[in-house]
Parts: C-alpha cells; structure tokens; sequence
C-alpha cells in the first residue's frame, strides 16, 4: 500500500510538473509575442496594477518552469507545489473575481489550448479545473513527491511532516 | 513554520522574478498595456497632413486622431468631415466604413461570435493572433488599410488588447467601436450569424 502510494505522488508529480510547464511555454514560447498576451490577459482582469502587471506577466511563467523543474527532478518537491497550490489558488480567486463582475475575458491560462473547459471562455467551469488541477498539487505539497525523490524529507514534525516513509532508504538502514 | 518551507519558497519566487526581469529585457519587444498614439507619417507625400497634435499623457490614448493617408478615407459625412477620424469611433461611422468595404475584427469569444457578428466580420482575438488557427484572417489583413475593431462594449479589454497586438506587429490604422456590437445591434445595423 505504501509503495502504492508512492507511486500516485510520483505519477502526480509528474503531471503537475508537465501541466506547469506546459503552460509557461504556451507563456513564454507560443509565439513571439507570447509575453504580451499573457500581459494582456492579466491587465484585462482588472485587479493589479500596470507596474505589478508586468512584474506577474514576467515572472509567473518562469516560476512555473522553475516549479516544473524541480518536480521533476525530485528537490524541493514540497515547496515548488505549495507554490503552485497558492499561485493556482490566487487565480481561481481572480477567475471568481471576474465572473462575478460579468467581464467577457479569455483566460490566457494554457495559451489557445483547452484542458477540460473551453479555452476562449472564462465560465464557472474554470473554477472546477482549477480545483481538479488542485487535488495533485495538494497531494504532492502534504505527502512530498513519491518515488525517485531526490530531497530527504527534513521536516521531523509539523503539519507538512509527510506521514509516509522516505523514498530512499538511508545506507545505514540497507 | 516547516522548516525551510518558506524559505524555498520565497527562494523559487525570486528566481523566477529575476529571471523573468531578465527575459524581458532580453526579448527584442517590450510589453505594451495601452494603445500608443498613432504617429504622424514621416514621407514626403504626407507632408500637407497636418501634424498630429502633442499627446498629452493624460489624455486617454484612444481619443487621438489617426493621420490621414491617401486612400484612407473619412467615412463621415460632409457635415462632419472636418471631425478627425479617431481611434475610438461610434457605430454611425463604423457603418460607413463597413459601407465602404473595410476590414472587420471580432474581437470577442468564439461563442459570442457564433451567435451573431458583423457581416463579414473575422473572428480574431489577442488569444488567436498570430496563431495557425487564424492564419487565414492574418493573411487578409493589410497594413495600408483600415480596420475596425469590436468587441462587446462597456468593460470589454478585448478590441484594445487586439489593438496593441496589431499595433506591434505594425498596423496603424485601426479603429475600435467605442461601445461595440450591442450598440451596433442595438441600431438596428446588419449582423449575420455563424462561423467565418
């Protein structure tokens, strides 16, 4: 059952990481003017600021490729998902935001691509993708990474102690 | 709290700021949140135009006039042909450039498209432009023409945010409808349904 478990957080890990970056190459890399449309989509929503516009539309993808990175290798698998966890949470608040001010807005999530909702249309059915996409994360940021995950756990206590065993026995125990 | 949690957090966070700052300084464009003043033509043939006037940065951008060129028309009438024609225009004078054949864009969701649109109108947002899907529309657009921009009004970024899209990729006489496709439906001007 533990090596079962392993392997969810493991094959969780991995889909969150291919998720996240995924998306910050729609970001960064779809077309040259990639970057701008994601600073576009976020000044549409009409929550920050210009300035603070331009520092989330450069920095976001970057922390996304540098979270994606880190979940695949298997390092600080619990800090990159608790971040992404926050960072999605962040913009389902925002998605809510809009809906209820009745805006008409395209997401810029995952650039022209759709994964569960249709990607031109910000509808309430973005709210259930993000909570769907939340569930892996979760997993990952409570549990650690599962199999092939290169960080000891060096939490000893605490609510994000991971209740399973670490992934690679210590050489003294083998 | 756990550990150094947070501290790897905020490590990811900072990296990926200074990277990003780094990127974008790196990237030969920069990123445009407002439509620029249309600059006044610089040839020779368009020296009578008169220059446009200084932009004062408080002024919305939206509210300048484009330069007139040969072969871009004033689509007002003789009543209003000494009215600049500006960025932002109403639906009256967007039915005479639609009259007079010009390029239009809708800006809106697809689904907002499909249930009804401007004759002839392409379907392009900022989320489409430049993509494989609307290779088609970007082959039919041309830099020495007008277009006309919509989207759906009131709180709609949608026209602006093509707008700064086109203006990067050098199209300057673009017009958006001020109060988009409810007024225009609203007059009772034509609008067809379906894909295009």
């Amino acid at each position: 059952m533990i090596a079962l478990g392993r392997l969810i957080l493991f094959i969780c890990r991995l889909a969150v990481a291919a998720l996240f970056l995924f998306a910050a190459y729609q970001k960064l890399f779809e077309s040259s003017d990639a970057p701008q449309k994601f600073a576009l989509a976020i000044n549409s929503f009409k929550i920050l600021p210009e300035h603070l516009v331009h520092l989330a539309a450069g920095a976001i993808p970057w922390i996304e490729v540098i979270c994606g990175l880190l979940l695949i290798v298997g390092i600080w698998t619990r800090a990159a998902a608790s971040l992404l966890a926050a960072m999605l949470i962040v913009f389902t608040v925002a998605v809510a935001s809009v809906l209820l001010r009745n805006m008409s807005l395209t997401c810029g999530c995952f650039g022209k691509f759709a994964l569960i909702c249709p990607h031109d249309k910000m509808s309430w059915c973005k709210i259930g993708e993000n909570a769907v996409i939340l569930v892996p994360i979760l997993l990952v940021a409570c549990f650690g990474g599962g199999f092939l995950e290169l960080e000891r756990n060096t939490c000893k206590t605490g609510p994000l102690s991971s209740p399973l065993p670490p992934s690679s026995p210590s050489p003294s125990k083998a | 709290m756990n550990c150094l949690l947070f501290q790897r957090i905020l490590a990811i966070v900072g990296l990926g700021v200074i990277i990003g700052a780094a990127d974008s300084w790196i990237r030969p464009t920069r990123i445009a949140l407002n439509l620029s003043a249309p600059s006044a033509p610089s040839d020779a043939s368009s020296s009578a135009t008169p220059a446009a006037p200084p932009v004062d940065p408080t002024t919305p951008p939206s509210i300048t006039p484009l330069p007139k060129t040969d072969g871009f028309r004033d689509p007002l009438s003789a009543a209003h042909a000494d009215i600049p024609l500006g960025m932002m225009i109403d639906s009256v004078a967007a039915k005479k450039l639609f009259d007079d054949g010009v390029i239009f864009l809708d800006a809106r969701i697809d689904e907002e498209f499909k249930a009804g649109h401007i004759p002839q109108a392409f379907h392009l947002n900022s989320s489409l432009f430049n993509t494989p899907a609307a290779a088609n529309t970007m082959k039919a657009l041309d830099q020495s023409q007008p277009i006309v921009i919509y989207c759906g009004g009131g709180d709609c970024d949608a026209s602006t945010n093509l707008a700064i899209l086109l203006q990067g990729a050098g199209y300057t006489k673009l017009h958006i409808i001020q109060n988009g496709f409810p007024e225009w439906q609203k007059l009772g001007f034509p609008v067809e349904k379906g894909t295009k």
